[in-house]
């Protein structure tokens, strides 16, 4: 066994899960309203567009140039709303006994 | 609204902070409400990983054998990493490793705090989860209630304590602090991964309750302002990343905190240890950064900030945060018990809630390490340049060759001269002295 391999076989031992496997993991109690507004004019002049990458769970979408939240999957760490310079996000607690609850937190 | 909807306090948030002050109030005989937006106390938590519990033992003596911790941290390992390399500093003392065990337990948050909130409810407080704060009642001025956003649904109090967390949207809405910018907050994500006992007793080099917590600074997170994890549970391992929102947007970076946590379990000194184990759960959580000359006010009329919200954390090192949300939470039922005496909670009378404050640990840590991120952010060179430096230089001066060691020494002598300007070495290596440690 050469070097290369015998590093690959230690490092990479456990398949990697996509994102989308992680939050399959996040017990969550789904609200029928979205707890996350955007402002969408506030965006029009956003060239950075941060909260494409800031959100760990990957909730926010541009489509058609507009920016969407899929707030289903938001692990409600309010980093996006922190993170955007134009104050479009508005981002309020899910109501009370909705959304994430940890486990292992 | 009904007069009986009135409290004497009513506490926001069922965290440490929230939790310490309603023990300590309704100890002291004070009617006490605690307010979690949860289904349960813990449930909306996410910490590292250490619990430190010199205040909960004070709370509890029999802490040690009732509260439901992981494993105690006997073992630390501070480690600095490079790209691929990584050189580490590694202790497990014997004082660490039997009782009191330095006040250092891993443990998960859903667990600790519904022990906690046990507790507080036996001493007689209220605890309603599932109740959502929007907004605080005013009344000339002084907060005299909350609502959870209905028409009539709201409670009257004489004070409030709001121990909301980092994500301090009722803090900011009452004009207790300037907008939470990303220069304010870091980010931190986390998996939860699970093994076999034997398989964390054998990877991680500890016995029975043992538990082992190793910290990863240098460029573990791509070279970012924050640092990397790993702390043993009983049958699982929590890794995760921390760093600070600003540099993320200013360092343009196109990868996501979820692909920086996959990148730092990539690293040939990482994969080793969370590799074939099962990932259940996936979380994240903002922490305070706002260091202390930009904290929030703590006070004004009918109102004290507590914990995260009032952005007590010791953002060095040592990673604290829990001890001071606690240590927060009991200086704010004290100086309410104070006030209560005289029927004034005005902000002058609560004013007493920062000397205590001032004089305790909470902000003389604070204080002591209030240039630590900033000192951070204009001296990149210590994450990124010298622990790589240091890295060539170990490894070249063992390398084994049949050249003499003295010119081996020359050799690195001439070329740390040539890569590096010493005398400005020096001087981070001594700003690095006086703020970061």
């Amino acid at each position: 066994m050469t070097a290369d391999t015998l590093v690959k076989n230690v490092t990479h031992g456990s398949k990697k899960l996509s994102l989308e496997d992680k939050l399959f993991l996040v017990k969550t109690k789904k609200d029928s309203i979205s707890h996350i507004t955007i402002k969408h004019k506030k965006c029009q002049s956003c060239s950075n567009k941060v909260c494409l990458r800031i959100c760990p769970a990957n909730t926010y979408e541009e489509r058609d140039g507009k920016i969407e939240a899929a707030y289903e999957n938001c692990l409600e760490c309010g980093s996006c709303k922190v993170a955007c310079p134009h104050g479009a996000i508005i981002w309020e607690n899910p109501r009370g006994g909705f959304g994430i609850t940890f486990l292992n937190g | 609204m009904k007069q009986s909807d009135k409290i004497e306090v009513i506490v926001v948030g069922a965290g440490p902070a929230g939790l310490a002050c309603a023990y300590t109030l309704a100890k002291a005989g004070v009617e006490v409400l605690v307010l979690e937006r949860g289904e349960h106390p813990g449930a909306k938590n996410m910490f590292g990983g250490i619990f430190f519990s010199s205040i909960m033992e004070k709370f509890f003596p029999d802490f040690l054998s009732d509260a439901p911790w992981e494993r105690f941290v006997g073992k630390r390992k501070f480690a600095l990493l490079t790209g691929d390399s990584e050189m580490t500093f590694e202790m497990s003392p014997s004082t660490f490793n039997r009782p009191p065990f330095n006040h250092s337990f891993i443990a998960k948050r859903g667990q600790m705090d519904q022990w906690f909130a046990k507790k507080v409810e036996e001493a007689g407080a209220s605890i309603i989860p599932n109740y959502c704060v929007r907004d605080f009642l005013y009344e000339h001025g002084k907060v005299v209630g909350i609502t959870s956003g209905g028409d009539d649904d709201s409670f009257l109090a004489d004070c409030i304590v709001c121990a909301e967390g980092a994500n301090s949207l009722l803090t900011e809405r009452a004009g207790m602090r300037e907008k939470i910018g990303p220069d304010y907050r870091s980010i931190a994500v986390k998996e939860n991964i699970r093994f076999t006992q034997s398989v964390i007793e054998d990877r991680f080099g500890v016995t029975g309750q043992q538990g082992a917590a190793y910290e990863y600074f240098g460029s573990s997170v791509k070279g970012l302002l924050g640092n990397g994890f790993i702390y043993t549970n009983r049958d699982s391992i929590s890794v995760g990343v921390g760093f600070s929102i600003n540099d993320f947007i200013n360092l343009g970076n196109k990868k996501t905190p979820n692909d920086i946590l996959d990148e730092f379990k990539a690293h040939p000194s990482i994969a080793p240890l969370v590799r074939g184990g099962e990932t259940v759960e996936y979380m994240a959580h903002m922490i305070p950064s706002d260091g202390y000359t930009r904290l929030p006010k703590f006070y004004r009329d009918g109102l004290l900030i507590v914990g995260d919200a009032a952005g007590l954390i010791n953002a060095s090192f040592f990673h604290e945060g829990v001890n001071l949300a606690m240590a927060s939470g009991i200086a704010a039922a004290e100086t309410i018990i104070e006030a209560r005496k005289q029927k004034d909670y005005s902000s002058e009378n609560l004013s007493c809630y920062e000397d205590k404050l001032n004089a305790s640990f909470i902000l003389q840590d604070l204080k002591n390490s209030k240039n630590f991120l900033g000192f951070l952010k204009t001296h990149k060179a210590i994450i990124n340049e010298y622990p790589a430096m240091m890295n060539d230089i170990l490894v070249e001066y063992f390398t084994v060759s049949e050249k003499p060691k003295t010119m081996i020494k020359k050799e690195i002598f001439n070329r740390v001269r040539k890569t590096v300007n010493i005398p400005k070495m020096a001087g981070d290596m001594w700003g690095a002295w006086s703020n970061l440690i």
